[in-house]
């Protein structure tokens, strides 16, 4: 038993590093990276959620309200796979008939995640959870837009530039 | 070859071994954090429709699809089932497996969002610790089956425990180490304090005075240690006073990460609970524990599980359990009680190591 842990362990690296963490592993919490670069830029991906009510008005929620129903650790990945910023190119997937059909859940959500439209059911909870969030007013849409916050602790005082990653629309007329 | 043959033997049969009654009694506080911290879990999963359904590299990455909000409720149900007859010690063995099986199978499903939670030690820690044999102590199977109720233990059980705990702290060392972790420029400790600030939105006191730290020593201070730290436990495992150690010293970690981070990750201190010596804790509170053992003696299995039976039904009635319900706050107050308590006695441990070493070191004094 001892011999198979220790020899588990290369195999989970192997699998690690090719497709993504595992679930279950034999791992902790990574903190992987620094984050900062040698000119002591530390660069924050971060994303708001503008909200255009039919009044015209505008409101601005976050993520951590529109994802209130699951755990907080959860929220970065959640908006990160499901409301990242639409993408440019078309999807790439490279997965052959027999891939997808005997995991099925791995390449759809991958599938998911490339398409520029929001799914269906995606689009139905978000319009849920506006609801839920502006019980009195009518959403027309959703905008989730992505942007960086690069801080230079370096400067004195510490400087923030805020750049544009991104956005992802979503429309409910 | 021979002498290595026997370093391995005795790591493997000697170096853990642990007494029943101290395996036992870290089965009811293992069973006490399932039940008032853990259990119920996962229940919000059906609330979030299938195109959330992302799962990694396992088990459920041969569905498509998020099971039912009755999946859930069935999985918790039985889990509080077990885990009070984990806490009880009725059929330790059944529980214990069952419980590692149902909180294994509710995780497949919440961690196809794409997020996993590195709670693995902790399922782990049930078939293990069983067949270690904290059930012979402290427990209604250690009165039912008095013919079974030898209290010999199985030190390898523990053993391999601790292998896993080393194994599973050098990913997180490895992951830094091969990440700049190192590079004196980098401050990575500082880095992922900001983001935990900003995009998480877990700022408090600690973190804003923290942040008031511009010493690039300290900071590149903090990064090696929590490398140097993650990694000792492999270079110690082998040695249990050493590993006990460095356990005692994780938990000043997590109680660092607690205030500033506010991730109480109380998982972990439990598991290293298990490599405690809870004999201090027996000859300190012997009347309640006899009290216990006598109580354990009256308490029949159909009323154990009739309470089991209660505790679910309530639990998955509130929707959670009692410190969940006074505790709604991302904020974890229970959490770093729990990470203040352990680091206290954590301190008290190391204190007592200190003054046994500069005991001896006197004592051995020509």
């Amino acid at each position: 038993m001892f011999l198979a842990v220790i020899l588990w362990m290369p195999l989970q690296y192997l699998v690690t590093a090719r497709y993504g963490e595992p679930y279950p592993a034999l791992a902790m919490p990574s903190f992987a990276g620094t984050l900062i670069d040698r000119g002591g830029n530390i660069r924050i991906a971060n994303v708001g959620c503008k909200v255009l009510l039919r009044s015209g008005a505008v409101a601005w929620t976050s993520a951590y309200d529109l994802l209130s129903e699951a755990p907080s650790a959860y929220h970065d990945l959640i908006m990160t796979h499901m409301f990242g910023p639409a993408p440019t190119k078309p999807p790439a997937l490279r997965a052959g008939r027999f891939t997808a059909l005997l995991f099925p859940g791995r390449i759809l959500g991958r599938y998911r995640q490339a398409q520029k439209k929001l799914d269906p059911q995606t689009k139905d909870w978000l319009r849920s959870r506006m609801e839920a969030l502006y019980p009195s007013q009518r959403v027309t849409e959703v905008t989730f837009v992505w942007y960086a916050q690069i801080f230079n602790l370096k400067q004195v005082p510490p400087t923030i530039v805020t750049q544009p990653i991104g956005i992802r629309q979503v429309h409910f007329q | 070859m021979k002498a290595k043959q026997s370093i391995v033997d005795h790591f493997i049969f000697e170096e853990y071994k642990t007494s029943a009654s101290t395996l036992g009694l870290f089965r009811i506080l293992f069973a006490t954090y399932v039940l008032f911290m853990v259990l119920p879990q996962h229940l919000w999963v059906p609330r979030f429709p299938n195109s959330f359904f992302n799962p990694p590299i396992g088990p459920t990455m041969f569905f498509t699809r998020f099971p039912s909000a009755q999946f859930f409720l069935v999985v918790n149900g039985l889990s509080i089932l077990a885990a009070v007859c984990l806490l009880f010690g009725y059929r330790t063995r059944i529980a214990s497996i069952g419980l590692a099986l149902l909180w294994f199978s509710g995780n497949c499903w919440a961690y196809s969002f794409g997020k996993i939670n590195h709670d693995i030690l902790l399922i782990l820690m049930l078939p293990i610790m069983q067949l270690a044999g904290w059930g012979k102590a402290h427990s209604m199977d250690a009165r039912r089956l008095p013919a079974n109720g030898e209290k010999e233990t199985r030190a390898w059980a523990v053993a391999l425990m601790a292998l896993l705990v080393a194994l599973a702290m050098m990913t997180a060392a490895v992951a830094k180490l091969t990440s700049g972790w190192l590079d004196p420029h980098s401050h990575a400790v500082l880095a992922h304090l900001l983001v935990n600030d900003l995009v998480t939105g877990r700022s408090n006191w600690f973190t804003n005075h923290m942040m008031f730290i511009h010493s690039g020593l300290v900071w590149e201070f903090f990064d090696d240690s929590t490398i140097f730290l993650e990694a000792a436990f492999l270079f110690t495992v082998a040695w249990r006073p050493a590993f006990r150690v460095v356990c005692a010293l994780a938990c000043f970690f997590h109680l660092g990460i607690a205030l500033t981070m506010e991730i109480a990750y109380v998982g972990n201190l439990i598991v290293y609970a298990a490599f405690f010596d809870w004999s201090a804790l027996e000859s300190r509170s012997g009347n309640l524990l006899r009290a216990w053992d006598r109580m354990l003696g009256k308490l029949p299995a159909p009323g154990l599980l009739a309470l089991g039976s209660v505790i679910a039904f309530a639990y998955l009635g509130l929707g959670g359990n009692p410190l969940g319900i006074l505790f709604t706050d991302e904020w974890d107050p229970p959490g770093v009680a729990v990470c203040t308590l352990a680091a206290l006695i954590a301190g008290m441990f190391l204190a007592g190591k200190i003054r046994r070493y500069a005991h001896e070191r006197r004592t051995n004094l020509p």
